[in-house]
């Protein structure tokens, strides 16, 4: 003990004194047994290879985390739900149909924004869905639909739709009226205009004036009873076309 | 008794954070020499406490067992007398929980044994009779101390500790030990001084 006050150094004093007959008095010696057998500990411990308890500890640490990381990317993953195949599905099915919004043609798209905005209104969920799928999986929005593919890289060069006022000012009061429509109503007319759409699409016209062109061809061919049918198609996609002269003919002969 | 090889190595001027941490690292010579320096003190810190010769040497070893069980986690922090009676201290309050209290003996006890936490003279006049000396009369009056002054008296006495290692050993403040070491000084002083009169 290090005195460093008074006090400290009068009580060092004072156990000096009681230390000198205490160390005379206590002699007490643990016993050799007790001895050996704490030596033999502890050479024991020293022979003993080096404890591998900590070893294992860190690859399972690291296992540990491995395992808890991918169980919560895979809950976060599943949290974040992807489309599901339905709803893909859906969207494929809706771009198939309108033909118009995967073209995409950007400058004439006032008319035909207009012309799909009902059907559009009509069935909400296809829309969006597309529009998600558009954000989410470009690549299959693309071979979802390969030849419009194509088709939107001749768009621009095409010409503008005729007759767009009428067209438009048609299509709004027909918006209007589908709007007030009720619900079955709605649900036939959107199966029809998505039929007529379809087969719109599979004739793979982008311009009224190319399928016009077509069906001169077909009609050069003596296809009548298909050019026929192109233009009564035609007529019930494109109702404010004026149809030439020789295609009025044509469905006046049927009758 | 101690090994010849024990007295040679604890006669070499290493400290015991050396030895220890030699021994940390494999050597078991380095234990050896610091058991050599310390066993005695260690021994009779327990003894005095536990009362018992048998119950001292079962916690002496354990002591030492508990050291022996930390080499891998010796760090050189403090000295290595205040990590030792540190261990110390617990063994022998564990010891006590476990145990009933010493004072309350039973009588099958070995006598011989029983002498250590021998009870007031006036209790046992054969006794004082019988130890006119000054030293054993010390031991009896250190065996009539408070647990805490007789303790703070050992850890200052056998353990060489400063009253800021025993504060840190018994977990109380350095100016509680210098009082508990003060009372304890004092009556050990008047007990022998007492038997000296007597004499």
């Amino acid at each position: 003990m290090k005195p460093t006050s008074p006090e400290d150094q009068e009580l060092e004093k004072s156990s000096a004194e009681v230390s000198e007959h205490y160390r005379a008095a206590a002699q007490d010696e643990p016993p050799s047994r007790v001895d050996v057998a704490v030596l033999e500990a502890a050479r024991r411990e020293v022979k003993q290879p080096a404890r591998r308890r900590r070893d294992w500890q860190i690859p399972a640490s690291v296992a540990a985390m491995v395992i808890i990381g991918v169980a919560m990317a895979l809950l976060v993953r599943e949290n974040q739900a992807p489309p599901s195949l339905d709803v893909v599905n859906e969207a494929k099915l809706a771009r198939q149909t309108s033909p118009q919004m995967a073209m995409k043609t950007p400058p004439k798209a006032n008319t035909d924004s207009v012309r799909e905005r009902p059907s559009r209104e009509r069935s909400p969920r296809p829309d969006r869905t597309l529009s998600s799928q558009e954000q989410m999986a470009p690549a299959a929005r693309d071979s979802a639909a390969p030849d419009n593919v194509a088709n939107r890289a001749a768009a621009p060069a095409s010409a503008p739709a005729p007759a767009k006022p009428a067209e438009s000012a048609s299509i709004a009061a027909a918006e209007s009226k589908k709007s007030e429509s009720v619900s079955d109503a709605a649900a036939q007319s959107r199966t029809s205009d998505q039929a007529l759409l379809k087969q719109k699409a599979d004739n793979s016209i982008a311009q009224p004036e190319d399928w016009l062109r077509r069906i001169d061809d077909l009609l050069r061919e003596g296809k009548k009873a298909d050019a026929r049918e192109q233009v009564q198609v035609f007529q019930k996609a494109y109702p404010e076309f004026v149809l030439p002269q020789r295609f009025k003919a044509l469905l006046v002969e049927q009758h | 008794m101690l090994p010849a090889r024990l007295a040679h190595v604890s006669a070499e001027n290493v400290s015991d954070e050396q030895l220890m941490s030699r021994y940390r690292d494999g050597d078991a010579v380095a234990f050896e020499a610091l058991y050599g320096r310390h066993r005695g003190p260690v021994f009779r810190y327990v003894l005095r406490q536990v009362g018992l010769r048998s119950a001292a040497e079962e916690v002496f070893q354990e002591i030492w067992m508990n050291i022996i069980a930390a080499r891998e986690r010796y760090r050189v922090q403090a000295r290595f007398a205040t990590f030792l009676y540190h261990v110390a201290h617990n063994c022998v309050v564990d010891h006590f929980r476990r145990k009933t209290p010493l004072h309350l003996i039973s009588l099958d006890d070995d006598p011989e044994e029983a002498i250590q936490i021998a009870g007031p003279e006036r209790d046992q006049p054969e006794r004082a009779v019988a130890s006119r000396q000054s030293s054993a009369k010390l031991l009896n009056a250190l065996s009539l101390l408070p647990p805490e002054q007789r303790e703070a008296f050992l850890l200052h006495e056998e353990g060489g500790l400063t009253l800021e290692e025993i504060a840190t050993v018994t977990g109380t403040g350095r100016e509680t030990v210098k009082s508990r070491l003060r009372y304890a000084l004092a009556k050990l002083r008047e007990g022998v001084e007492h038997e000296a009169d007597v004499a």
